[in-house]
């Protein structure tokens, strides 16, 4: 037992020394391609053992039940279950074709039509998958057809779609605000202006590009639809704008907790969608199935770097790799700027929620430290997420978008596309790191 | 990183947006089950939503709050919240980086998929073993009596006790799994 105790104890390493073989070892094992929750989970218990030995087993689980134990933490299911009952019914599809009166004879139009419809589908939603994926089957062989520049199309779809986890409700703020322990009703109010500060962002530049280069966006035919069917779209659409209303506005006006309105917006979707006459049992079924695997794969996620952080913590990590940070400079912005390129890096190759999970409970506490805002941190974390779900080479958006694309757009032409959005939202995080009272704070 | 399995599925089957399309081929007749079963939990969803909103009636409109919603709500998610973890494990959807994975050629892949399903099933282990040891705590006083641990709040359920048994069944579960995963990795010659 004595051998064994010193083959294992990890102390003897020392601070420096053990973070940076937490960081290989993290490293190596994650691009084998072994899937994350259990990279993580693996780890957290190899350095339990090494750094305190069994007994510290036990310290880890409890932080895990008290994870999955949360109220709050129930609101994510909720979302994602509106999200994806939403995106199995017509109301996007009426959605789309309603606001046509809005796009109308304006140059660009369908293009600011389909970013439009996707800041609506984002207050709808907190996720960006099925958003993605609905756009690039409404909005992008319609924009095609007109003849309008591909790179154009490809990246308004992507780009709009990707505004569900800026625009509140937003699982990114959720996840942000338990790790960080702020109130999400804040954050939910401080994101509401920046997010459409963003989508904005994207209106004007469909608007400049079209106007100075005619050419890549066609004026459309005039408008067909008869008024009696638009009528009908707009009947189809009162009860699924209303429950959006509701639910923003019961969190916002704090008459509801985020988990109960979230609640009220499943009960909402589902009768819209039985008013519709589109509610079966099936729809049900695949819409909650979808749900248990979202949540399944974010929950594991939060699980295994739940243990990890909570290990560093009790290892004294987290002061040494606050100390590194702090240390890199006296201005608080050039810290922040600092964590933002940490950040971009990551999101490169990490999912969103195993970045929050892993880099918040270090960064937030700094934040604090520094005197800033960790509201508006929140925001800005949620900015950065946009960035790393368009950037290359594994920009969820991007692959969501080839997944119901013609064939002969490439994942290269997406990517391609992209690059201006890229710089639009790395702009609007600029500006919300140089004036945070965009957050109305 | 994304989620590998979903832009295919989509692809396929554009209705069912982005749903995966179940238990992928490896995780054999167990992974089947698991599937179905999920059905299960997918319920518990959908029913603390409905628990939730009748709560919402209750308190806004009738101004009567029940004890019991809450913690029955968070338990519903809780199990869910476990068994979804195994459930994706039998779809092999769980998040992962692909930088190297996505240019293997066939037999290293096959290779590769072997050894991450068993250093998984080392992981999932090594937390069923920490998983026992918060159960014995939370299902046998230190006499050696049969007490469930309960939540301590006024309804006073005993549910942190079942979940903590949930928990260690579903590892155990899952380790099996990816047992199952790594041996028909190894023995079957293509997917």
């Amino acid at each position: 037992m004595d051998l064994l105790t010193a083959l294992f104890d990890f102390k003897a390493m020392g601070i420096e020394v053990a973070t940076g073989a937490m960081f290989v070892t993290l490293f190596l094992l994650l691009i084998t391609g072994m899937p994350l929750a259990f990279v993580t989970l693996l780890v957290a218990l190899i350095f339990a053992l090494g750094w305190f030995g069994p007994m510290a087993v036990p310290l880890i689980t409890s932080r895990i039940f008290s994870f999955v134990n949360s109220f709050v933490f129930v609101s994510v299911p909720m979302f994602v279950l509106m999200a994806a009952i939403l995106d199995r019914s017509g109301i996007a599809r009426d959605l789309f074709d309603a606001m046509r009166v809005v796009g109308g004879r304006l140059r660009g139009g369908i293009a600011i039509q389909t970013l439009l419809v996707a800041v609506v589908l984002a207050a709808m939603s907190g996720i960006i998958g099925g958003e993605v994926v609905l756009l690039g089957l409404l909005a992008l062989p319609q924009m095609l057809r007109l003849g309008y520049d591909r790179r154009l199309a490809i990246g308004v779809c992507c780009a709009g779609g990707a505004l569900g986890t800026m625009v509140p409700p937003s699982i990114v703020l959720i996840i942000y605000g338990l790790t960080a322990s702020v109130s999400i009703g804040d954050l939910f109010t401080a994101s509401f202006l920046p997010g459409l500060m963003l989508a904005s962002f994207y209106i004007i530049y469909v608007l400049v590009r079209a106007y100075m280069n005619p050419d890549i966006a066609p004026i459309p035919e005039p408008d067909e639809t008869s008024t009696a069917e638009k009528m009908r779209l707009l009947k189809g659409l009162i009860l699924p704008i209303m429950v959006v209303i509701f639910v923003l506005g019961s969190i916002y006006g704090g008459i509801a907790s985020v988990t109960e309105a979230s609640a009220i917006g499943v009960i909402g979707v589902t009768l819209s969608t039985m008013m519709r006459g589109e509610f079966t049992t099936e729809l049900m079924v695949g819409a909650a199935k979808r749900t248990l695997a979202t949540v399944g794969m974010i929950v594991w996620i939060g699980i295994g770097a739940s243990a990890l952080v909570g290990v560093f913590n009790l290892m004294g990590g987290i002061t040494f790799v606050s100390n590194l940070i702090t240390g890199v400079s006296d201005n608080p912005t050039v810290i922040v700027l600092f964590m933002m390129a940490i950040l971009f890096v990551l999101g490169m190759f990490l999912d969103w929620v195993g970045i929050a999970l892993l880099t918040m409970p270090i960064f937030v506490p700094i934040i604090r430290d520094l005197g800033l805002d960790p509201v508006w941190f929140g925001v800005v974390f949620a900015m950065n997420m946009q960035v790393s779900f368009l950037s290359p080479p594994f920009g969820p958006a991007a692959f969501y978008l080839k997944s119901v694309t013609p064939p002969d757009i490439s994942l290269g032409e997406i990517f391609r596309s992209l690059l201006p959005f890229i710089a639009l939202q790395i702009l609007a995080l600029a500006i919300l790191i140089a004036f945070p009272g965009v957050t109305g704070r | 990183m994304q989620d590998r399995t979903d832009p295919n599925v989509a692809a396929s089957a554009p209705v069912d947006i982005d749903a995966p399309k179940g238990a992928i081929p490896e995780a054999g007749l167990l992974g089947r089950g698991i599937d179905r079963i999920g059905i299960l939990f997918a319920f518990a969803i959908l029913a603390s939503a409905a628990i939730l909103g009748i709560e919402v009636v209750l308190r806004y409109v009738f101004d009567a709050p029940t004890i019991w919603a809450h913690e029955t709500v968070i338990f519903l998610n809780a199990t869910a919240f476990v068994y979804g973890g195994l459930y994706v494990v039998s779809r092999d959807a769980h998040i992962r980086v692909v930088l190297i994975y996505d240019y293997l050629s066939a037999p290293w892949r096959r290779i590769f998929n072997v050894v991450i399903s068993l250093v998984c099933l080392v992981a999932t282990a090594f937390f069923g073993w920490a998983a026992w040891q918060s159960l014995v705590r939370a299902v046998w006083t230190p006499t050696g009596a049969i007490r469930l641990e309960s939540s301590g709040s006024a309804w006073d359920p005993p549910t942190p006790g079942m979940l903590k048994i949930f928990l260690f069944t579903i590892l155990v579960v899952m380790a099996v799994q990816f047992a199952v995963l790594a041996w028909n990795y190894m023995t079957k010659q293509d997917r």
